[in-house]
This record gives C-alpha cells, structure tokens and sequence, in this order.
C-alpha cells in the first residue's frame, strides 16, 4: 500500500504561467550589454549612498578642542564672533563646521563666554548644561563643583533641575546636588582671573590652593585642611611663595619649599 | 547566460525545485515564491548555472533562500493535500477511509525528521532513482539509502 502514494501539490499557477508572467518580461528586458551596465549603476548607487552619509557625517563629526594648561589663559574667537576665554587647565571643545546649525560647546575647567545676539548657544559640562541666547557669562565645572554666573543677558542652567539667571546671578551645586541660586554683589569678581586677579569668597582653603597651583603651574601639597574657609584675593603679579604666605597664614600655617613644589605645613 | 539558456534551466528546473521546498514546507504557495526568487534572481544577478551539470547548487541556493525566509517560523506540516493513490479506486464508498489514510500518511510524513523526509518524497512522491537523489542533495548514496530505510520504519509503524 505505501508504494502507491504519489505527491501531487496543487500549483495555483502553472509553470508556463508564471514564465509568462513574470520572467517573459524580466528577460526582455536586458540583453547582454545591458547586463553590465545594471552591475555598474548599482555600484554607482552604493557609492553616491556613502558620498552621501560622508558629506553629512564629517561636518557632525569633526571637532576642535582648546586646551590650557595650568599657568596658562586663552581667549578665542568663535565662528560667529562669540568670544570664549578659559582660564588654565581647562578644555572646550566644538564643532566648526555645523557651528551655524548649532552653537554648542562642551567644557572642563573654567570659561568666560561673550555670546553674540542669535540662535541658541549651549555649554555642557559633566555637572549640567547651561544655554544662552546673547550674554556675558562664566561657566565653572571643575570635579564636582558646578557654577554659572550670569554677567548680563539671561542664562538657562540645566543640572538637577533648571533656573534662569538673570544679571549678576549665580547658580551652583548645592550639598545636595540641586541648582541652588544667589544674587552676587561684585559679579566682575568671579570673572577677575581673565586679568589674573583671583578673589575668593568663602573658598574652601583646598579650592584656592588648588588655584593657585593652576594658575602658577606649580605642584602644591597639602593634607587635612578640608574645614579651613577662606575669603581675600592675590594678583598673579605676585610670587608664589608671597601668595602662598598670605593665604595660609590666617590658619596658622606655612608653605614650605618642596621637592616638586610646595607643602603647606603647621 | 543568455536568455535562451536561462529558459532552457528554467523549463528544466523549476518545478523540481518548487517541489523539493514543496517537501519541506508542505505550502504550495510558498514553495512557488522561493523558487520563482531563485530564478530571479539567477537572472538579475547573472549567475552563470548550467542546467546539466549545476543541480546540486540549484538545490543549495533554493535551500539557503528557504531556511533565511523560515529562520523565525515554526511551520505545521500537512501534506494530505497532494497525496494521492494509484491502483486504488476512490469509489465514492472508500472516500471517509481514504481521507483517513491521507491523514495517517501526512502526519508520518510530518513526524519524520526533514532530511529522511524530503529524501522519502524525492524517491516515492516524484519516482527519482537513488543516485539522482544523490547527485541533487549532495550526498552519497549509502546516505540515501540510510534515509530511506528510516522513513520506511517510520511509516510501518504509523500505518500497519
């Protein structure tokens, strides 16, 4: 019995039909010659496909960084005119050739920013994002101290949560990392380093040193003053060791000449 | 390939093809799609196959387009639609047993593992010899008849 079974699928449409169908106009269609051209135009087609993605891919892509060291400040000119200063051991980084698309810069460290009056022009740092439209600010993103002080204009300052900050305004990180806000009276203070004049208002002891250390390019040692606040100011055109006495001595303590810079001692 | 010969494998090949997809799927529509892609695109890329010497690969390439169109699907097997019995009169009294025996021979059918299965068709279902089954599978014909012996277990016990 099972040797007489025979498989028959019902065919909706016949091999003839589907020739006619479907491969007689396929095949008219090319002759030899035309083989190769078809093998041609697809490489064509894969090749404009990638000029494409390139021509779009490289200007969102290519960036430029400005970096200082310590010791050093640098002031920079934009695309559009707007103008950057960073204060030492600092980077920024941009994209010129999408600048007009968007103004966005990323940045470590400290910068002053003049923004020209126009499309929207952002700053982001690890501790939160601050956007303008045409403004005088400073942007301080250091470990994990975060402030944004708002010179004139009005200033967006995105982190744990989002204030606006008018003139002479300043946001920063709180204890708890929210934005706190507060009016600031001697706003030109903040962005004196830009004419090495540094002021220090309530600083940890810790904040300045490390300051100073940048800004003289000098390695700094110092343990165990973390509760030490400090309020005054120095000018770069003094010596660092004359700096350094002036700041430590209200604590009770001295710098001390070292083998790769300075220690603060007792 | 000229046009010419692309008729000539075409007339010679495609319904083999869309029967063995046939044997494995057990969906007559599907098995015409897959074959009708494969020569199409044997056409479109101009793919030089010769239609004497070139039938295992066509049987490859009808089998790669096969698994990456099945990759996902879990497919039910039923084949009584295209058994059908020679000597056997289906007088209008024998009709609800040769349904019956229809069903039986499908579901073994469906039981048996893929390779064995579509080796029992190419044989029983389209009457190819041993050796041609061979040549078109690409295996040798102890591998052949090793299959067979298996599907032929698998029936006796289903059906006796």
């Amino acid at each position: 019995m099972k040797e007489d079974i025979k498989i028959n699928p019902k065919w909706s449409k016949s091999k003839e039909e589907i020739w006619s169908e479907h491969f007689e106009t396929l095949t008219s269609k090319e002759s030899e010659p035309l083989v190769s051209t078809v093998r041609f135009g697809r490489y064509m087609r894969y090749l404009s496909a990638a000029a494409i993605v390139l021509i779009f891919l490289i200007p969102a892509i290519y960036t430029r960084s400005l970096v200082t060291k310590k010791g050093e400040h640098l002031s920079f000119n934009l695309p559009d005119g707007s103008m950057v200063s960073l204060n030492a051991e600092s980077k920024m980084t941009y994209k010129p050739l999408i600048w007009w698309v968007n103004r966005a810069v990323k940045m470590d460290g400290e910068a002053y920013f003049e923004v020209k009056r126009g499309a929207k022009f952002s700053v982001s740092t690890e501790n939160g994002v601050v956007k303008v439209l045409g403004t005088k600010f400073n942007v301080f993103s250091r470990g994990e101290i975060f402030s944004v002080s708002c010179i004139s204009g009005r200033v967006e300052v995105r982190s744990d949560g989002v204030v606006v900050l008018e003139n002479n305004k300043r946001a920063f990180l709180g204890s708890d990392g929210k934005l706190i806000v507060e009016q600031v009276q001697e706003i030109e203070k903040i962005i004196s380093w830009r004419t090495d004049l540094f002021y220090f208002t309530e600083t940890p002891l810790e904040d300045v040193i490390d300051e100073i250390s940048r800004q003289y390019n000098i390695d700094i040692e110092y343990s165990d003053i973390n509760s030490y606040i400090y309020t005054g100011n120095f000018s770069k055109e003094s010596s660092i060791e004359t700096v350094l006495e002036i700041v430590t001595l209200p604590f009770g303590l001295k710098p001390e000449k070292s083998q790769k810079g300075y220690k603060i001692v007792r | 390939m000229t046009r010419t010969e692309f008729k000539t494998l075409f007339d010679t090949h495609f319904d083999a093809i869309r029967r063995y997809i046939y044997y494995r799927c057990s969906d007559s529509e599907l098995a015409s799609d897959i074959a009708q892609d494969l020569f199409t695109k044997i056409w479109e890329k101009d793919m030089k196959v010769d239609h004497l010497k070139d039938k295992a690969l066509l049987y490859k390439m009808a089998s790669d387009l096969f698994v990456s169109k099945m990759r996902r699907k879990k497919v039910e097997l039923n084949y009584s639609n295209s058994i059908e019995f020679e000597n056997i009169s289906e007088s209008p009294d024998k009709i609800v047993e040769m349904e019956q025996l229809r069903a039986k021979y499908s579901q073994s059918m469906a039981k048996m593992p893929e390779k064995t299965r579509v080796t029992f068709l190419l044989s029983r279902g389209e009457g190819l010899k041993y050796h041609e089954i061979a040549e078109r599978l690409n295996i040798g014909i102890k591998a052949v008849e090793k299959r067979m012996n298996g599907a032929l277990t698998i029936l006796r016990r289903d059906l006796l």
